[in-house]
């Protein structure tokens, strides 16, 4: 009965006017449906039109979970042919995919909301610096830290934590591309830094997801890195 | 909606139209105009032409800048607190810790601190698209100590409403403000050196201190 109550009022809502509002179109779909859809007794499909605005609530819903499971999960391929930003071997910036930077490696990726912030500059990224001879022992070619800050100003935090010395590299996603595809961002505009890349720690061997943890809250990890720190991607490498 | 701003040379932004409607408001020279048939079939998109800000125009004294304080505690001005009844020198830089705004720009206005607050500056702030943690780490760069206040318009809301905005995506930096120095009085702009991009050609501090 329930269902052929919600097919009746999917039909009824995808027959009203294309100028209707999505709200018009709800107020009206929860009226008793019209006799004379039931009375035609014809095998009407279940069709809403696809633009936006005009979905069904269960296909809205499922629009709603899709973006709440986008997050790369073990097993998945990352993305490819995104363009992001790093330093050559000379210390200049250049634009590479972020297939090419890890193509053929064992890498570890760590995500970060903000250069420079508290929680990044001072337990995050420090303890990559310091466990990156266990990272090397353990096979490791490549270390990288994403945030969607420009080149030059990762460039300058990374020296301040002894980035360059101990090889770890610096990857600018300046457009956010790279962590929207990921599925890992998160809305700092509370705190007036706008749409940043959700902490995370990733490793990945040959373009495939080994391991990945993100801090889930609602800030992104901004306050923490229980389970995104170095000790943890370590341990299942 | 893209936007280029209109410098004193002379080159028309296209917005929407609330924001033309609010940008007048606040006493920019923003006029509503039709940019063609395609266009004009869709009332949202009804294009006006916005001019950046002017000599004589007063800078918007609503919005607030994020900074770290001394103590190294985040805190909030609104812009009407920072100007009103001051004299305040501001320098817009497309990128904190980006080259020129790093070597020659800002370095220049540090220099000339002292002469320009002889000469009866109130404050000197500098103003980026940057968050405030990034502002506060390149001022301890550079060594701005307490002589330039380094204000983050994390969302661009300040280098948007004077029309100063400069897009950047294609070289990942998204939207940024034009290089810029500023001499306001009281709120009101009295002499404005603005770049085109992010050129240095009239925005150093000398040819604000020609003009004290």
């Amino acid at each position: 009965m329930a269902l052929s109550q919600a097919l009746r009022s999917t039909v009824l809502r995808s027959s009203l006017p294309l100028t209707c509002s999505p709200v018009c179109r709800r107020v009206c779909a929860s009226a008793a449906p019209r006799a004379s859809i039931q009375s035609h007794g014809l095998r009407t499909s279940v069709f809403t039109p696809s633009l936006s605005g005009f979905r069904s609530k269960a296909q809205r819903s499922q629009r709603v979970a899709s973006f709440a499971t986008q997050a790369l999960k073990k097993g998945d391929k990352v993305p490819t042919d995104i363009e992001v930003q790093t330093l050559a071997e000379d210390g200049n910036k250049t634009r590479l995919t972020f297939g090419e930077i890890i193509n053929g490696k064992k890498a570890v990726i760590v995500g970060v909301p903000g250069a420079y912030t508290p929680v990044c500059s001072s337990s995050h990224i420090p303890g990559f610096v310091e466990k990156i001879k266990d990272f090397e022992a353990k096979g490791v070619d490549y270390v990288g830290v994403l945030s969607n800050n420009d080149i030059f100003v990762m460039r300058e935090w990374g020296k301040t934590m002894g980035c360059d010395s101990a090889k770890i590299k610096m990857i600018s996603d300046g457009n956010t591309e790279l962590s929207k595809a990921l599925g890992m961002t998160v809305d700092m505009t509370s705190r007036t830094m706008g749409t940043r890349t959700r902490r995370f720690a990733m490793y990945v061997d040959n373009g495939e997801v080994k391991a990945v943890s993100v801090e889930e809250d609602e800030v992104g990890g901004a306050d923490s890195d229980e389970k995104t720190n170095a000790s943890w991607i370590l341990q299942q490498i | 909606m893209t936007a280029f701003a209109r410098c004193t040379a002379g080159a028309i932004a296209i917005v929407p139209t609330r924001r033309c409607a609010a940008l007048s408001r606040r006493g920019h020279s923003a006029k509503f105009a039709l940019a063609g048939p395609r266009v004009a079939r869709s009332a949202q998109l009804r294009t006006c032409s916005v001019t950046a800000i002017s000599v004589g125009d007063k800078v918007p004294g609503d919005i607030k800048f994020n900074y770290f304080d001394a103590e190294g505690n985040m805190q909030a001005v609104a812009v009407d607190d920072l100007t009103k009844g001051k004299k305040v020198v501001l320098i817009g830089v497309p990128g904190a810790f980006t080259p020129t705004c790093s070597l020659k720009h800002l370095p220049g206005f540090l220099e000339k601190a002292d002469e320009l607050k002889s000469k009866g500056v109130d404050t000197i702030a500098c103003v980026a698209v940057n968050d405030a943690f990034v502002m506060d780490a390149w001022s301890k760069s550079v060594g701005t100590d307490d002589k330039i206040m380094m204000l983050a318009d994390g969302s661009a809301d300040f280098t948007k409403a004077i029309g100063v905005e400069l897009d950047l995506s294609d070289k990942g930096l998204g939207i940024r403000s034009r290089r810029y120095a500023m001499l306001l009085e009281d709120g009101a702009v009295k002499e404005l050196n603005l770049e085109e991009g992010g050129a240095f050609t009239v925005s150093s501090a000398d040819e604000i201190l020609s003009a004290l």
